[in-house]
């Protein structure tokens, strides 16, 4: 099976993307990944994993209105293109694949 | 907390505008500004702003600087339907200023084809001798008298020096090599009984052995140095030269007879001499033969030498010219008195600088200084400069014409970049046009040119050149760049807005200030040509009508080829018969002639020489009479064979410290080595014995029949044409073995001229281009004058303004630039042309006269050619200017 290359951030930005439907831009997607990582995720990470992402055409943007907080200046707004969604999914039945294979599943440690 | 406090710092925004890709910035900067409000809010301003600056390096990233290459991709960057548009607007542009465009034209091509002529000229002149091998580490020896500077570089070297220097240099015993020389010689040649004689003119006829082919390169074809030019009594000749003794029959082992007096067998065959040499041998005799050819070698004097005879010396690498030339010295002073080592000594001359050396002669027989190569090339770009001027003047001038179509393009979304592109390549197209046209021009004008520089040139085709079309499309990009670049940069610059209003101005201060100096600069350039024409063509001029102390006119030189006195005589009494000939005289040399005995003499009862230079003229009693000469005093010498009296010239007296030419009268002296002294017992007046590049010299006449080689002839009113052929039949019929040549006196003294002749016609086409191309330039200023001030002339003329007032208007402006330039070109012409003069001993001073004159001579050449347009203006109806609102 052969297709692009998709580091691990930039999985999760394309999954934030696509969570964010209509409302992904730069500090939504930086705000969202912080909550629910718990990582420090820098602005210019986020804009560099978008930039690559649209490069390989997994997602693409178009500009939104200009609004006054944010100096006049117009957002990038991004969605998840088809391919996108392809690989995704593709991903994730790679890894199901190999989770039904696992003959002992690990046990969950809950605290 | 004010709005005004909630900014991000603003250099990092300067930096991240700077540095990040259009395309991508607004949407950064707005999320940076929007994390950066959040910050502010939750953890003050301060930390906001360094956690902006802590987020600027991330964006150093190739991904986010990286620009777009177009937002509109689709279209490539050179489009042909573009290419194509501007191809159309720029035919349609010329063909609506048709006259701008012809100007343009003829100006560039003009420029273009004098750069091209320029370029071959000087390729050529730099080519001399450049396809011989290690050609920098051969030397010419000559031997140089201090005292008589510049002209104290003699280029004979005695004989026996050539044995001397191979015994004392064992390590160049190889690389040391005589070169003599013949010139004037008749070589005879028979074939089934026939004699053909042919006249070897120039130094084609040379004595070398094989060391010689060690210092330069030949291509043998035949033979080699060692199998053919060993033996005495053996010849080489070059292909060119075995065709015309032998046509093409094999003339390996043929015959050939140098000066009816020795046999030389060929025995090798070379390939000829390229053009590009100061070695232009065609017939190479073994030096072993030069021992037993003739008179003139002798192998023991040490004092005399021969112009033709010069030696040659390959240095190895360890070797410099410095450590040659000091090894020298000692072996001058070996070899010579200390007298004479004092005063001479031999240096070396680089073979490189032959061609270029106006001091010393060559056997190519011509010279051209660094100075003249590089002032043709000056010459050349000025003028080259002057039609791109022309270009840029009215380019300028036109721009405003274009301003709508400017407008135009800049609102449809031209960019800057493709606007200067679009009038950049139409620049372009006029260049190349103009170029192809030169090239077709100098083509035609090559034969003209290469015979006013005395450059071989038959056959040359510049299209074929490879170098020549290097250089052509060097001409294009140069041009095109200087030409094109400020128009382009005028026209690209205009602001859409104004540009489509009609509102550019292009008759700006600035503009026109550059346009009136790019005038001032042409016409200083042409001035500067114009005046150095007129002050050449006065010298030559001046040349022409001195008086020189005897005639030149109708008199006809014939050769006495031996010393024969009954043929003598005889030629002389039979030519007595025919009708036509007023008188004729039997001498060495004619009276001004730059071929000269020099000697030293012992006057009255001196046992030395007297140490200043004579010249000696020996010549029958005729000479005088013949040559229209005066006598000062005494009498005329008596006819005899051998020397009995002298007559001397008012230039020796003078130098003897006498004042009357009387006193000298009854003295006596003895010339030459010999020890008998005869008396003075005429003084004739002063003649110029050289050309007038030099002073009189005194000069010593008297008879020595042995030495008379020439005869002239003076011609009466009355001699018909046929003359010349009936003295060819006597003279033929007394000497059957040599060949007839005639010179007219006159032409052979023009002759001596000739360089500065040459020089001259080259000036006079330069200035005529010069002015030519000025004013083009004007005329195309002047019509766009007109024509931006169509209207205020046309409310002057119904306010009562007369067509002559309007004139005036027009001409006094363009007037008093071309005053500036020639009070700028007025020193530089003075500077150059007096230093051209000062090779001349005979020459003009340079007068006011001259200045005014080219001035006078261009004002109203410029006046002329502004009034094609400005009488037009001036006659224009005032009513059709002002109703065209």
């Amino acid at each position: 099976m052969k297709r692009t290359y998709l580091g691990e951030f930039e999985e999760i930005v394309l999954l934030t993307v696509a969570v964010n439907e209509g409302q992904a831009y730069g500090v939504v997607l930086m705000n969202e990944i912080t909550e629910q990582t718990g990582r420090d995720v820098r602005l210019n990470q986020v804009h560099s994993a978008l930039q690559r992402l649209e490069d390989k055409g997994m997602v693409k943007s178009t500009l939104g209105e200009p609004t006054a907080e944010r100096g006049g200046r117009r957002k990038r707004l991004f969605t998840v293109t088809a391919y996108g969604h392809r690989t995704l999914q593709e991903i994730q039945e790679v890894r199901v694949s190999f989770w039904s294979r696992l003959v002992n599943p690990f046990k969950l440690i809950v605290h | 907390m004010t709005k005004q406090d909630l900014k991000p710092p603003l250099f990092a925004v300067r930096f991240l505008t700077w540095l990040i890709a259009p395309h991508l910035l607004e949407s950064i900067l707005g999320d940076m500004q929007e994390t950066f409000d959040q910050n502010a809010k939750r953890l003050g301003k301060r930390k906001a702003q360094w956690m902006y600056w802590s987020e600027m390096p991330g964006y150093i990233k190739p991904e986010f600087i990286r620009r777009k290459q177009n937002t509109y991709q689709s279209s490539p960057i050179i489009s042909h339907y573009m290419i194509r548009n501007y191809f159309k607007i720029a035919i349609r542009n010329f063909r609506n200023n048709k006259a701008y465009t012809l100007i343009n034209v003829i100006g560039l091509t003009l420029g273009l084809a004098c750069c091209v002529l320029v370029f071959f000229t000087v390729r050529y002149e730099l080519s001399f001798d450049a396809h011989h091998k290690d050609i920098g580490q051969v030397y010419r020896l000559l031997r140089y008298t201090k005292e008589r500077g510049d002209k104290g570089l003699a280029t004979g070297i005695p004989l026996p020096v050539l044995d001397a220097l191979k015994n004392d240099f064992p390590a160049l015993k190889n690389q040391i090599a005589c070169t003599y020389a013949l010139k004037g010689t008749l070589v005879t040649v028979e074939q089934e009984g026939n004699k053909k004689k042919f006249d070897e003119d120039y130094y084609a006829i040379a004595f070398v052995g094989p060391e010689y082919f060690r210092l330069l390169n030949y291509e043998w074809i035949k033979g080699s140095p060692e199998a053919s030019l060993t033996n005495p009594g053996s010849v080489v000749l070059s292909e060119k030269q075995a065709e015309r003794y032998f046509g093409k029959a094999d003339p390996m082992g043929k015959t050939i007879r140098i000066n009816n007096q020795k046999d030389f067998v060929v025995s090798g065959l070379i390939a000829d001499p390229p053009a590009t040499t100061n070695f232009p041998f065609t017939t190479l005799i073994s030096f072993s033969s030069l021992k037993d050819y003739g008179a003139y070698t002798n192998w023991d004097d040490w004092a005399s030498s021969y112009g033709g005879g010069q030696m040659y010396v390959k240095l190895p690498q360890s070797m410099n010219q410095a450590d040659f030339e000091k090894q020298l010295t000692g072996f001058n002073k070996k070899y010579y008195d200390a007298k004479a080592a004092a005063e001479t000594s031999f240096i070396l001359q680089a073979v490189n600088d032959i061609h270029f050396d106006n001091r010393t002669s060559n056997y190519a027989g011509r010279t051209i200084s660094k100075g003249m190569i590089w002032t043709m090339v000056l010459v050349g770009s000025f003028i080259l400069i002057a039609a791109c001027v022309n270009f840029v003047n009215l380019a300028t001038a036109q721009a405003i014409r274009r301003s709508r179509e400017v407008g135009v393009r800049k609102v449809l979304g031209s960019t800057r970049f493709q606007l200067l592109r679009q009038y950049f390549s139409e620049t372009a197209f006029i260049t190349v046009l103009s170029v192809l046209l030169a090239l077709i021009a100098s083509q035609l004008a090559l034969p003209y040119v290469a015979s006013v520089l005395n450059i071989p040139a038959q056959g040359v085709m510049f299209i074929s050149d490879p170098v020549v079309l290097a250089f052509m499309f060097a001409l294009v990009v140069i041009t095109t760049i200087l030409a094109g670049f400020y128009p382009a940069m005028v026209l690209s610059g205009f602001q859409p807005i104004l540009a489509l209003k009609g509102k550019v101005k292009t008759g700006g201060s600035g503009q026109a200030h550059l346009r009136r100096s790019l005038i001032v600069l042409q016409f200083t350039i042409s001035q500067v040509v114009l005046i150095g024409t007129v002050i050449a063509y006065n010298q030559m001029q001046y040349f022409q009508t001195m008086d020189l102390g005897f005639e030149k006119d109708e008199i006809v030189n014939i050769t006495i080829p031996e010393s024969d006195f009954a043929k003598m005589e005889s030629l002389k009494s039979r030519l007595a018969s025919e009708t036509g000939i007023r008188s004729m005289s039997q001498s060495q040399f004619t009276p001004m002639s730059q071929s000269n005995w020099q000697t030293g003499f012992k006057y009255e009862n001196d046992t030395e020489f007297l140490n200043f230079e004579i010249v000696m003229r020996p010549a029958d009693t005729a000479y005088v009479h013949t040559y229209g000469m005066e006598m000062a005093a005494g009498r005329m010498y008596l006819p005899s064979d051998s020397i009995r009296e002298y007559v001397v010239n008012e230039a020796f007296v003078k130098a003897m410290g006498m004042k009357r030419p009387q006193e000298i009268i009854g003295k006596r002296m003895a010339i030459g080595g010999s020890d008998y002294k005869f008396p003075i017992v005429g003084v004739i007046k002063n003649f110029n014995t050289y050309s007038l590049h030099r002073e009189i010299i005194p000069c010593v006449m008297t008879t020595l029949k042995g030495n008379y080689s020439k005869m002239g002839i003076k011609l009466s009113a009355h001699s018909d044409k046929n003359l010349l052929s009936r003295i060819e039949k006597v003279w033929s019929s007394v000497y059957p073995d040599y060949l007839f040549k005639y010179t007219f006196y006159d032409e052979t003294l023009n002759s001596y001229y000739s360089k500065e002749e040459k020089l001259f016609s080259l000036f006079r086409i330069l200035a005529g281009i010069a002015v030519f191309i000025g004013c083009l330039g004007l005329y195309g200023v002047v019509a766009f004058m007109v024509e931006s001030r169509t209207k205020e002339m046309g409310i002057r003329k119904a306010i009562g303004a007369t067509a002559f007032n309007i004139f005036g208007l027009f001409s006094i402006d363009f007037v008093k630039l071309v005053v500036i330039a020639l009070v700028i070109a007025s020193p530089v012409a003075w500077y150059g042309m007096s230093q051209w003069l000062q090779d001349f001993t005979y020459r003009i001073s340079i007068s006011w006269w001259m200045f005014a004159v080219t001035g006078i001579v261009v004002i109203f050449i410029a006046l002329i050619t502004i009034s094609f347009q400005s009488v037009k203006a001036a006659l224009m109806n005032p009513v059709k200017a002002l109703r065209s609102e």
